[in-house]
């Protein structure tokens, strides 16, 4: 029950981001449906790693790679299109508050605990789409490779 | 006969240089000057409304060759454009746009400029209909304010449950955000988008909601307020920022970088602050 509460939030979420950054049209939906999608792919790569780093990193790289085929198919910019999907479910408020707050408290222990998560999720995000963007564009030189071997070969 | 083949000669060379000068003068400096001004106004809107550099330095450069320009230099950061032109009668001129005052996150202006850019690529348009559609492009539709209240406390009342909390603190995030929203606005009014507004704007609202909690409204101060943090972390500064890192601009990418994270960690220190000022 609370997870489909939370798929609904996320999907809430993804509308308001896209409020936000003025996208209009049908392009709003596939926005907000981009980021469910992205949560789901985090629980499930969550339930078969158990790491938070690696989940995230899957996470991002088959958002990304999604992203830029949509990006194509629609039209529309890659970059704003990323982050209404990847923001509300995977950039991590809630470490980053409680990173803080644990500091200004002075438990340096939680404070380390949720900081090297926040780090680490950081770094997965960073890392996830640079991977979803190479991904792409070997796919793209491949083609062009493929488009000229065949000439010569014609 | 010598003297003859002289003045000849002398007949041909005026010939080749009036012929020269009449194809110079085909191409006009000042019209080459405003067709570059008005691409660079196209990449401007880019820039401004949240492109990545390399979009808008690809822009520039597929624009100037689709109108006929020989050589195209151009240089982008996020705050200036330089570029440099070679048009067909071989006259060189610089123009610069200087951006101030930031950048918001304007994706249909991107998009419509993206579009006509595809469009004037494939048929150039003469210079009248072009500044035609490019003052076209600065009339882009943009959520009226009440829209944006809406969307505010969309996120924030969903991030708010999405990291735990429940219906109240969705109340108490959603009566938050709009006065976030507010606050926002007075900054960018002023002219200040520095960190000092974030952090102002964090802690004021931080304020706010403690006392919503103390009113009976919401049940989890950091709950509502990890819902708050979601609004002002720019997402959209840390993507952009890696993209730019990927495209090959490195510095732009790790200065946006570096900004974005300094941000998030002034933001969430505003939150921390107005609740442990109370609990301490």
């Amino acid at each position: 029950m609370r997870l489909i509460y939370e798929y609904i939030m996320v999907f809430i979420a993804g509308l308001g981001y896209c409020i936000l950054f003025n996208v209009r049209g049908y392009r709003l939906i596939i926005n907000a449906f981009g980021a469910v999608l992205a949560y789901a792919l985090y629980l499930l790569a969550f339930r078969n790693t158990g790491n938070v780093f690696w989940s995230y990193l899957i996470a991002t790289s088959l958002i990304a790679v999604l992203c830029e085929a949509l990006a194509r198919i629609t039209h529309t910019p890659t970059t704003l299109m990323i982050v209404p999907m990847i923001v509300p479910p995977l950039i991590p408020g809630g470490d980053l508050y409680n990173t803080f707050y644990s500091l200004f408290l002075g438990e340096m222990g939680t404070a380390f605990t949720y900081g090297m998560r926040l780090a680490l999720e950081i770094g997965a995000i960073n890392i996830g789409i640079i991977f979803g963007a190479t991904l792409v564009r070997l796919w793209h030189y491949i083609r062009i490779v493929h488009r000229r071997a065949g000439k010569l070969r014609a | 006969m010598s003297i003859q083949k002289e003045e000849e000669e002398k007949k041909n060379r005026e010939l080749k240089g009036n012929k020269v000068e009449a194809i110079l003068a085909q191409f006009s400096v000042a019209g080459s000057r405003r067709i570059a001004s008005l691409i660079l106004d196209i990449g401007e809107m880019i820039l401004r409304s949240g492109g990545e550099v390399a979009r808008v330095e690809d822009t520039i450069n597929r624009l100037c060759s689709a109108y006929g320009f020989r050589k195209t230099d151009v240089f982008t950061i996020s705050s200036c454009i330089i570029m440099t032109v070679t048009d067909e009668g071989g006259n060189i001129f610089t123009q610069t746009r200087r951006i101030r005052g930031g950048t918001g996150t304007d994706m249909e202006r991107v998009r419509r400029c993206n579009a006509l850019s595809r469009e004037l690529c494939a048929h150039p348009l003469p210079e009248a209909e072009l500044r035609k559609s490019v003052e076209a492009l600065s009339g882009t539709p943009v959520y009226s304010n009440m829209f944006l209240c809406l969307g505010y406390i969309c996120i924030a009342g969903s991030m708010a449950v999405f990291f735990g909390g429940d219906r109240a603190d969705f109340i108490a995030a959603a009566v938050a955000a709009p006065v976030m929203l507010l606050v926002m606005e007075l900054g960018r009014r002023a002219d200040i988008q520095n960190y000092v507004t974030y952090f102002l704007n964090a802690f004021i609202t931080g304020l706010l909601i403690y006392a919503l909690l103390r009113f009976g409204i919401g049940h989890n101060y950091d709950k509502i307020a990890m819902g708050c943090i979601m609004i002002l972390i720019s997402g959209v500064a840390l993507t952009t920022a890696i993209r730019d890192m990927i495209n090959g601009d490195v510095v732009t990418g790790l200065l946006g970088l570096i900004n974005a994270l300094i941000q998030a960690v002034v933001i969430a220190l505003g939150f921390v602050a107005a609740f442990a000022i109370f609990e301490r």
